[in-house]
């Protein structure tokens, strides 16, 4: 039984929609594997770190487990309180570094130690000690105890000579935990690259790092609220780190007073005067260090020092809840609109 | 070409059958199908729906977010608490209270972290994540 219609081509047409389709759905499987997102998650460095990746499936798989293997191994290596690390070796024997990593990571630090004027220094170890951040018991020292403490602070008690890092005054001890995390993002994201993977995201405890796109969009990164719920916003961004400092990571309330973990190397007691600071930057290392220094420096010096380097974008939340930003995220934040629209700002 | 095949089939190869119409409908049928199913599944979500608690890559516990509660883990060594949608430590017995300090988490893929009890808590909402991460 056959049956003549009026439209006679209708079945072509069909079949051109079809051939239309098979080619779109030939796409969408390409761009499937392509576009693949897997992600794995462990345990380092104090924290956890996440590490997500698109593209073929077996390639992201493999270069995600490289990319932590390596951030496992510098967390062994860098970290004061692992006694295989020459960094404890330095600190408890006065036995002199002449690891070349470590000895590179030393001299990034120091510089910044100069260009912020001591307020970044990575020979706060003794005064972290002093105040229980190491041994998790947290104490309140006596005003003599920091003094005592102080005499054996300061980054210019370092000397770094034929790639030999030294201690010249004895007790100096260094801690690399403002710019280890930093390296050891930068290191995955080289491992990340060299085994082809263009697009992926590593969330390390809060300091994010965004390579490439998320396919075709950009990552989005949410910036918490140091002191209310989730997320005051979000940034987009792409091959930048969006790196974070704050005083409700790890502190004590001791007769309602707040203490935390970030040190004036010049006065030996937790700053005051910032609750939080996110950095937007190419590079993790110095976003990660220069996190430290608006709480030292003060919020407005502090942001018009940061605002010094090109292309770093700050955000800053003072201690009664303000938020100051870079000049170049005027206009570009979402969480700024927010804030702005919330009367925060 | 053309001529051959009427010869063979003794019909039109591209005269529309009762099959051609039933096969139409039924790939139009499908297609519009799969087009709302995709569509709806690919909205950003509007809340989270559940939460996982993992301790060392060992689902704990799972649970939606939509009633207010407490969830023990650990022995209660841990207390999570659920409210309004959100979810945040209340209680822990580690030393720092990293966690605890985390404050609360809603959106899909937001974490919190218990590193010395080696805990994971992760938002996981149907659809893609509105954030990839959280910077603090």
């Amino acid at each position: 039984m056959e049956i003549k219609f009026k439209v006679k081509k209708l079945k072509p047409i069909f079949i051109v929609i079809i051939a239309i389709f098979a080619g779109l759905w030939a796409i969408r499987s390409y761009n499937a594997s392509r576009f693949h997102v897997e992600k794995e998650t462990r345990f380092m460095m104090d924290t956890y770190v996440t590490i997500y990746a698109v593209g073929p499936k077996a390639v992201i798989l493999k270069a995600i487990e490289l990319a932590l293997n390596r951030m496992q191994e510098i967390d062994i290596k860098f970290n004061s309180l692992n006694p295989k690390s020459p960094v404890y070796a330095f600190n408890h024997t006065l036995e002199s570094v002449s690891d070349k990593e470590i000895i590179n990571l030393i001299r990034k630090a120091l510089k910044i130690s100069e260009e912020s004027h001591g307020a970044f220094d990575i020979t706060i170890a003794p005064l972290a000690e002093l105040w229980g951040f190491y041994s998790k018991e947290y104490y309140l020292p006596a005003s003599q105890e920091i003094k005592d403490c102080l005499v054996s602070v300061g980054y210019k008690y370092l000397s770094l000579d034929a790639g030999r890092l030294t201690g010249t005054r004895e007790g100096v001890k260094i801690d690399l935990g403002g710019v280890a995390k930093g390296y050891a993002i930068s290191e995955a994201i080289r491992v990340l690259k060299s085994n082809g993977v263009a697009s992926a995201l590593i969330d390390a405890g809060g300091d994010i790092y965004a390579l490439g796109k998320k396919g075709s969009k950009l990552w989005k990164v949410g910036i918490k609220d140091p002191r209310g719920e989730g997320t005051l916003g979000y940034v987009e961004v792409e091959d930048l780190a969006v790196m974070g400092s704050g005083d409700y990571e790890r502190f004590f309330i001791k007769d309602g007073k707040r203490y935390h973990h970030i040190f004036n190397p010049k006065t030996g007691y937790p700053t005051q005067g910032v609750q939080s600071v996110i950095l937007i930057y190419p590079d993790p290392v110095l976003a990660q260090a220069w996190t430290k220094i608006p709480f030292i420096m003060g919020p407005e010096k502090g942001l018009r020092r940061l605002e010094e380097i090109p292309d770093m974008e700050a955000i800053i939340i003072t201690e009664s809840g303000k938020i100051l930003y870079s000049s170049g995220l005027k206009h570009s934040l979402n969480f700024i609109k927010e804030a702005e629209n919330t009367g925060r700002q | 070409m053309k001529n051959f095949q009427r010869k063979e089939t003794g019909r039109d190869f591209y005269q529309t059958t009762r099959f051609d119409l039933v096969f139409i409908g039924l790939t139009l049928l499908v297609s519009i199908v799969s087009f709302w199913v995709i569509h709806k599944r690919f909205q950003p979500s509007s809340g989270p729906s559940a939460v996982c608690i993992y301790q060392k890559d060992k689902l704990l516990e799972e649970s939606g977010l939509g009633k207010d509660k407490i969830i023990a883990i650990l022995d209660g060594k841990m207390q999570l608490e659920v409210k309004d949608g959100k979810i945040r430590v209340l209680n822990t017995d580690c030393p720092h209270h990293i966690c605890k300090n985390m404050g609360w988490i809603k959106y899909n893929d937001e974490t919190i972290v218990c590193v010395p009890n080696q805990v994971l808590v992760e938002i996981k909402s149907k659809g893609p994540a509105i954030i990839d991460a959280v910077a603090y």
